[in-house]
């Protein structure tokens, strides 16, 4: 069974981890927009 | 009372399914993949002990029971299998706490099958728009008549239909909870089934959250709660591309039969399956084993194991063919022709199927004058929007689903962000497991044909899932080490998991009083479905053998009576065009066994305005008192409700 071993460089850790949380900050984003646009009727 | 008869379904098919495995030799020695199989095969041996008795006209409640009592004693020598299972999930379970962030993903995981199971346990009002429209309203005819016919309205009741066979026998029993708790069911089976391949082939750490981005996402969330066939095509696949990846680095010809057979078991649950199965096949043989294997040998298997999986699928194509004369009724029309279709509905219908997406349709006339690719390659499937389709997917749900609105579309009908959050970042990875690429060169003509086909965000999850693992494994790999760095991707799962727990107590809440009998079915219905204040009228004054045409409205399961999609688009049976006046009609009604009309009018609003032909006929039978007005609801204004006049139709 293959087991994670290796460590990534810092950099590499360090922009795919803002790439994951900018896209779920994104999501959520995308979720109070439509309940503020709900809100407001539009 | 739901939940024993589910349990005792599953209780007899699982053992079933585990003797057929065996006899087959074909059951895979570990217990948790034994299980999986066991389960698949067993409730398709249901659904076909389901389907005979529904087609004899058996299909009661003794029949039924007796069909099961055989079950389990066929599968007497199988029955550890349950407890052992069970044993080993609390196992897992326990051991989960060792790992690093297991406890939280264990924890989330359990909230979310406890929530969901509320939510599978309500009755089926507003968000389960096919359960209310096709699942359960086809189960429930089958079991008013304790017969499977083809109605005749309905295209989809010719597709394959083996979890209407389990709808059949919660309904026969009187459950719609127990209907609803099988595909709940099939969606556990996908995430055991998700979290078994992230731990046989990428390690123990990497299934919890595989597992993880599966539960979290907001459609699986809202399917778990609804009488839909998705997770179990999902479910399937996945236990299909487990054995298959088993047999890749194996190179042991059962794994191989077994993936044949688990993709099989797909296809009599939606034709959608068929995909996976053929792409699975292809893959046998272009993707070499890690042990050398001779080609020849290799498409000897293969072709053994594409036989097992179409003879387990076969029955629901044949009887297809026999009712329609088209195996894939109403699809390739052009092909095998189809009964009660023609070819307008069937440009219309594939008109529709093309327009989920981003961008339109181009109006048939241009669609017409382009060449054949460019035909192709037009609105929705412009090739960029290939390369978008995973930030439109995640951001814009609306597109690729019925446009409920934003705020809906992306709390119930959203793949959610963790697919597009985790899934790019294996491309900075070196070193990658075998088992990743082949994931993903799985996923890819599966990508490639959602896009092509028919863009429903409904139709990628079951196939978006088999690429789960790598996702966990992707996740694993960011947060390894524990550095500054790893935080980011903790926090954005963690704030994915926070935003799935709050969508979760959205749909949970309001479940709450009516699962709990704090409030009766009937309010609960009356406050979270609008056809229900009609149904409920149509179920108490309307006589038994009623039968009620219905315009604008399709979800007729609450009605307890035969139903009949009578709009032209559904089937031929109502020949609109050829109609001289509403006296024909009112003909047409009563040859129909037709006694009452219920009409929608949100959904026909030009109702007393419009020239298409069937809204003019419907207007002046009611002018001319052949139907006539019983009902128009207080409540829900836009339903009326008409009787079709007894001795209209001579003139």
């Amino acid at each position: 069974m293959p087991e994670v071993t290796d460590e990534l460089p810092v950099w590499v850790q360090v922009a795919g981890g803002l790439w994951c949380l900018l896209t779920v900050v994104l999501f959520v984003r995308q979720i109070l927009w439509a309940y503020t646009a709900l809100l407001g009727g539009s | 009372m739901s939940f024993i008869i589910f349990l005792v379904v599953t209780c007899a098919a699982v053992p079933a399914g585990a003797q057929f495995l065996r006899l087959t030799k074909l059951a895979p020695q570990a217990l948790p993949e034994r299980l999986l199989a066991s389960a698949t095969v067993g409730y398709v041996l249901v659904g076909y002990g389901t389907l005979i008795l529904g087609l004899t006209g058996h299909l009661t409640a003794w029949a039924v029971a007796a069909m099961l009592a055989g079950f389990a004693v066929a599968g007497l020598g199988n029955w550890n299998l349950l407890w052992e299972g069970v044993l080993t999930g609390l196992n897992f379970l326990f051991r989960a706490f060792r790992m690093p962030f297991h406890a939280p993903i264990a924890a989330i995981l359990l909230l979310i099958v406890s929530g969901t199971f509320i939510t599978a346990l309500e009755p089926p009002a507003g968000r389960d728009y096919d359960g209310l429209a096709e699942h359960l309203a086809q189960a429930a005819a089958y079991v008013r008549h304790a017969e499977v016919t083809p109605l005749w309205y309905d295209h989809h009741s010719h597709f394959p239909s083996n979890m209407q066979m389990l709808y059949s026998i919660g309904l026969l029993y009187h459950s719609e909870g127990a209907a609803k708790l099988f595909h709940w069911f099939h969606g556990i089976m996908a995430l055991v089934a998700a979290f078994l391949i992230a731990r046989r082939f990428f390690g123990p750490r990497s299934c919890g959250p595989a597992a993880l981005v599966l539960a979290v996402s907001p459609m699986f969330i809202w399917l778990m709660g609804v009488a839909y066939v998705d997770l179990a095509v999902m479910a399937y696949g996945l236990v299909a591309v487990l054995a298959f990846l088993r047999w890749q680095k194996s190179g042991v010809p059962a794994d191989l039969m077994l993936a044949g057979l688990m993709a099989g078991c797909g296809m009599t649950v939606k034709m959608q399956g068929a995909a996976l199965f053929g792409i699975l096949m292809l893959a046998a043989l272009i993707m070499k084993p890690q042990l050398p294997l001779a080609f020849v040998r290799r498409l000897k298997w293969t072709v053994l194991a594409g036989i097992i999986g179409l003879m387990i699928a076969l029955p629901w194509y044949v009887r297809s063919t026999l009712n329609t004369g088209n195996p894939f009724y109403p699809f390739a029309y052009s092909i095998f022709g189809g009964k009660l279709w023609s070819a307008d509905r069937a440009l219309a219908y594939q008109r529709h199927q093309l327009e989920f997406g981003l961008g339109d349709l181009p109006p048939q006339q241009e669609l017409d004058a382009m060449p054949a690719w460019q035909r192709f390659l037009s609105g929705p499937r412009e090739p960029w929007k290939w390369l978008v389709a995973p930030f439109g997917l995640t951001f814009m749900p609306w597109e690729y689903e019925v446009n409920l609105g934003p705020l809906q579309n992306l709390l119930m009908t959203s793949v959610g962000p963790l697919w597009l959050a985790l899934l790019p970042l294996v491309l900075l990875l070196r070193g990658r497991p075998r088992a990743l690429s082949r994931l993903m060169w799985l996923f890819l003509p599966l990508w490639v044909w959602w896009f092509m086909s028919m863009q429903l965000g409904r139709y990628l999850l079951p196939t978006l899932v088999i690429l789960a693992p790598v996702a966990g494994y992707a996740f694993v790999r960011y947060t390894r080490g524990g550095r500054t760095g790893s935080y980011f991707a903790v926090a954005a799962v963690s704030l994915a998991s926070a935003t799935a727990l709050g969508i979760l107590m959205l749909l949970v809440v309001p479940a709450v009083p009516v699962v709990f009998g704090l409030e009766t079915r009937e309010s609960y219905l009356m406050r979270n479905l609008e056809v229900y204040e009609p149904s409920a009228y149509i179920a108490m004054h309307t006589p038994p053998n009623a039968r009620i045409a219905t315009y604008g409205e399709v979800r007729t399961y609450h009605f307890q009576r035969d139903a009949f999609w009578a709009e032209y688009g559904h089937s031929s049976l109502i020949a609109y065009n050829d109609m001289k006046g509403p006296q024909d009609l009112i003909r047409r009604y009563h040859e129909l066994g037709i006694t009452h009309v219920l009409i929608n009018q949100a959904y026909l609003p030009d109702l007393w305005t419009s020239q298409d032909t069937t809204m003019r006929l419907l207007r002046e039978a009611i002018r001319d008192g052949q139907l006539h007005l019983v009902r128009a609801f207080p409540v829900h204004r836009n339903y009326l409700l008409f009787a079709v006049s007894p001795g209209g139709g001579g003139a």
